[in-house]
């Protein structure tokens, strides 16, 4: 009887593990997929020749607060240039001031640090950066959506044209685009 | 007793986490698969959500047997996995994609391109012409609607 008790109760540890294996490797596909949409923002969209000050300056591809895409970004096989610039990406911290983030081109965070990301952009609306939030969110420009288990993503075109960015039409025909 | 009771844990842990071998096996698929290589359309198709039902209803599938390799797409279930033990080269609709090690990154391929999996060949030892490296044993060729039908646009 003891030796059932022992074996039912591992059987439903392991069920229990089993699924958080499950949601985690959900979890590492969708950000992979993100990261890959991500280095496209930055291979389909231009950015105002004034936003460099050399032809060999490079992309930056900033993650405000954790960084959700754990090391897909600094794997082998991970870009390391987008229109003949390094791509760089940097993690800020979640207290980053807009001095550090106004070097960064391209500006993501998760739902967690809407706040942060909010006042910062108020800060860097002067800016051309392109800010991309994990979820639908009024204050970015481009923003994540899941639609069908499927990584779907929306553009105000519009307001990224204002902020002085251009959004490749390849690009656009992939997004939903808003305005 | 308790030798009894760890020997059941063992087996039950084996037991359920062989059942979710495509989860088990993931944390490779990002070393072998390279979906920064894929065109932008083909990753926006991949599904992020673990579920991988799509292969399994409302597409026909045809599955070639090459001797003793073969694959039960419908089920998800791979046959005599060892045989692929040696390096298998994948196609993409003819294209090289990938050097595999394992079987894994097949299907991760097949989850991901769902429902626009058209066929998938096998080729085992003979069919030299895609033998290249040369220490490649196997070609998975996964031939694809959506990459045909573009094909067939052009």
């Amino acid at each position: 009887m003891k030796l059932l008790k022992h074996t039912i109760l591992v059987l439903i540890l392991c069920l229990f593990n089993t699924q958080i294996v499950r949601a985690d490797e959900a979890s590492a596909i969708e950000y992979k997929v993100k990261a890959v949409v991500l280095v496209n923002f930055a291979k389909y969209v231009q950015w105002p020749e004034s936003t460099f000050s050399d032809p060999k300056q490079e992309i930056q591809v900033c993650i405000l607060g954790d960084n959700p895409f754990g090391d897909v970004f600094t794997s082998p096989e991970a870009p390391k240039e987008a229109q003949g610039r390094p791509l760089k990406v940097l993690e800020l911290p979640k207290s980053a001031t807009p001095i550090e983030a106004s070097r960064c081109q391209l500006l993501f965070w998760t739902d967690k640090y809407a706040s942060q990301a909010k006042s910062l952009v108020e800060s860097l609306k002067d800016r051309s950066i392109l800010t991309v939030s994990d979820e639908k969110d009024d204050t970015s420009l481009v923003s994540f959506a899941i639609e069908d288990g499927k990584v779907r993503f929306s553009i105000r075109h519009k307001s990224a044209k204002q902020s002085g960015l251009t959004i490749s039409s390849q690009l656009l025909k992939l997004a939903n685009l808003i305005e | 007793m308790l030798c009894r009771a760890l020997f059941a844990a063992i087996f039950c842990c084996a037991l359920t986490r062989g059942n979710n071998a495509f989860a088990e096996s993931t944390p490779n698929h990002g070393e072998q698969v390279n979906l920064f290589a894929l065109p932008l359309k083909e990753v926006l198709e991949i599904r992020v959500d673990g579920s991988s039902s799509s292969l399994t209803s409302n597409h026909h599938v045809t599955v070639f047997d090459a001797g003793e390799f073969s694959v039960e797409l419908n089920s998800l279930r791979f046959s005599d996995q060892t045989s692929l033990s040696a390096p298998t080269l994948l196609l993409i609709d003819g294209h090289a994609i990938e050097r595999l090690n394992s079987l894994s990154g097949v299907k991760e391929y097949l989850t991901h391109f769902g429902p626009s999996v058209e066929r998938i060949e096998v080729y085992k030892g003979r069919y030299t012409r895609y033998l290249s490296p040369r220490r490649v044993r196997t070609v998975v060729n996964i031939v694809t609607t959506t990459r045909n039908s573009e094909e067939a646009s052009q």
